[in-house]
């Protein structure tokens, strides 16, 4: 039996996830302004967006491979509806809203301009709760879920970006604080 | 006044050094900022702004997301693989009568010996269920490298009237796909060949092997429950 779209499924779901993660670790330490001196600022903003765009690319293989192997169970319908697969309903429903997530956040960024600010950063934020469904996806789907590698290596990467992202919004916090008027 | 019209022209004199580096120079940067289509952009102050400033990194990154997509193919075919040379079903556990009508039940544990359970499909016995016991049977265990397989059969006067996956292999997407598929063939065919005799559901072989295991201890319970109840009474 032909396995090999089965293996690139999993690999490229695999890699998708991660380059999700560390592109949203790499748009919390540009925004938090935690990049140090070595890189300029462009450079880590350059790197955001190029891991965002391959994390895209990467989940469109992850797609079409699952979608292309007759034994996974994948048709159109699951592909493309919530709650339209067969079986193991709930895993896939994550997958695919986190897919939509993903489309909309990637091609949001490149005409930055025609939003405003606080609309497109809205939409822009939608990155954090798709990862977090692309995650749970991969859980509760995943034939490799319960592999101790698995549950090793992916708690690690996603430690990855929520410590950036702590850091973001620990910054927030100081700022807001900051800013408030005080009392005398 | 004579004019020699035909005299040559003093020659130009020579560009100060000096000047001539700047303007070098200056040629150079223009050169330099003239925008192009593929690798930066000029803002509107004139100055040229990179487009990709972290170009060589993306393509490091583009890299080692496919070195790594690569990798783990290799790996998963290198498991698939090791795990591929333990074909052969191992059973484990007996086929239990969950319920049977009382004249059966009256058989003192029938069921142990209906599993001497053969190991592979073409060993198992091929019985027809010719006089089988009324009451429900649960075959033994059939384990193959995706995970075990049991069956639950029900016969109602004398023949095979329900048969149930009781479990199937869960470990993976592939299996939980191809036995959703699978199974409903495998009882549909069961219960027309009221035997173990089903054909393989294509792309579910192992499956089907570990049913039929399954299946036939289960049937071989319902006979041997017939054959003791009959000499009891
Ligand atoms: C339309 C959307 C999606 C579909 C139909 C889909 C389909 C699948 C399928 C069939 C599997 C099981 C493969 C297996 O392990 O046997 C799987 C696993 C997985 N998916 Fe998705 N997926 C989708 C979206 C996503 C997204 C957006 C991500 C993350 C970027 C993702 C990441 C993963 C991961 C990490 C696994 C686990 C792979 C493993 O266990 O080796 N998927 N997906």
């Amino acid at each position: 039996m032909n396995n090999w779209l089965w293996y690139v499924t999993r690999s490229t779901g695999i890699v998708a996830t991660v380059l999700m993660l560390a592109s949203l670790a790499w748009g919390f330490l540009f925004s938090s302004r935690e990049t140090g001196t070595r890189l300029r600022p462009a450079w880590w903003l350059d790197m955001h967006r190029g891991l965002g765009g391959l994390a895209l690319v990467f989940t469109a293989v992850h797609v079409v491979a699952a979608f292309a192997d007759p034994d996974l169970g994948v048709d159109l319908a699951t592909v493309f509806v919530p709650g339209a697969a067969q079986s193991q309903t709930t895993a896939f429903t994550w997958g695919v809203v986190a897919f939509y997530g993903l489309v909309v956040v990637v091609f949001t960024s490149w005409p930055k301009m025609l939003f405003r600010r606080r609309t497109w950063r809205t939409v822009h934020l939608l990155s954090v709760p798709a990862t977090a469904l692309a995650c749970v996806h991969a859980y509760q789907l995943g034939s490799d879920a319960h592999t101790p590698a698995f549950n090793v290596l992916m708690p690690l990467a996603v430690g990855g970006a929520v410590y950036p992202f702590g850091l973001r919004v620990w910054g927030l916090a100081l700022a807001r604080s900051q800013e408030a008027p005080r009392k005398t | 006044m004579d004019t020699d019209l035909h005299s040559p022209s003093p020659p130009p004199t020579p560009i100060d050094p000096v000047v001539q580096a700047r303007l070098d120079r200056l040629a150079a940067s223009r050169a330099a900022t003239t925008p192009s289509t593929t690798s930066g952009t000029t803002s509107p102050n004139g100055r040229h702004r990179k487009r990709h400033a972290a170009k060589r990194s993306r393509a490091a990154a583009v890299l080692m997301s496919l070195t790594a997509t690569a990798g783990l193919s290799a790996y998963f075919q290198h498991t698939d693989s090791v795990g591929a040379s333990s074909t052969t079903n191992s059973v484990t556990g007996v086929a239990v009568a969950v319920a049977t009508p009382p004249a059966a039940a009256a058989a003192p544990n029938a069921s142990p010996s209906a599993t001497a359970a053969s190991t592979t499909p073409a060993a198992a016995s091929t019985n027809t269920t010719s006089a089988l016991a009324d009451g429900t049977y649960a075959g033994a265990t059939a384990t193959n490298k995706y995970g075990p397989v049991q069956v639950q059969i029900t016969v109602a006067g004398g023949k095979i009237t329900d048969v149930v996956a009781l479990q199937t292999p869960t470990g993976d997407r592939k299996s939980i796909s191809i036995n959703d598929r699978a199974t409903p063939t495998l009882v549909s065919e069961a219960l027309s060949a009221q035997s173990a005799n089903v054909d393989t559901v294509s792309g579910a072989t192992y499956t089907t092997d570990s049913y039929k295991i399954s299946l036939q201890s289960a049937i071989d319970l319902a006979h041997a429950t017939t054959v003791q109840s009959s000499a009891t009474s």
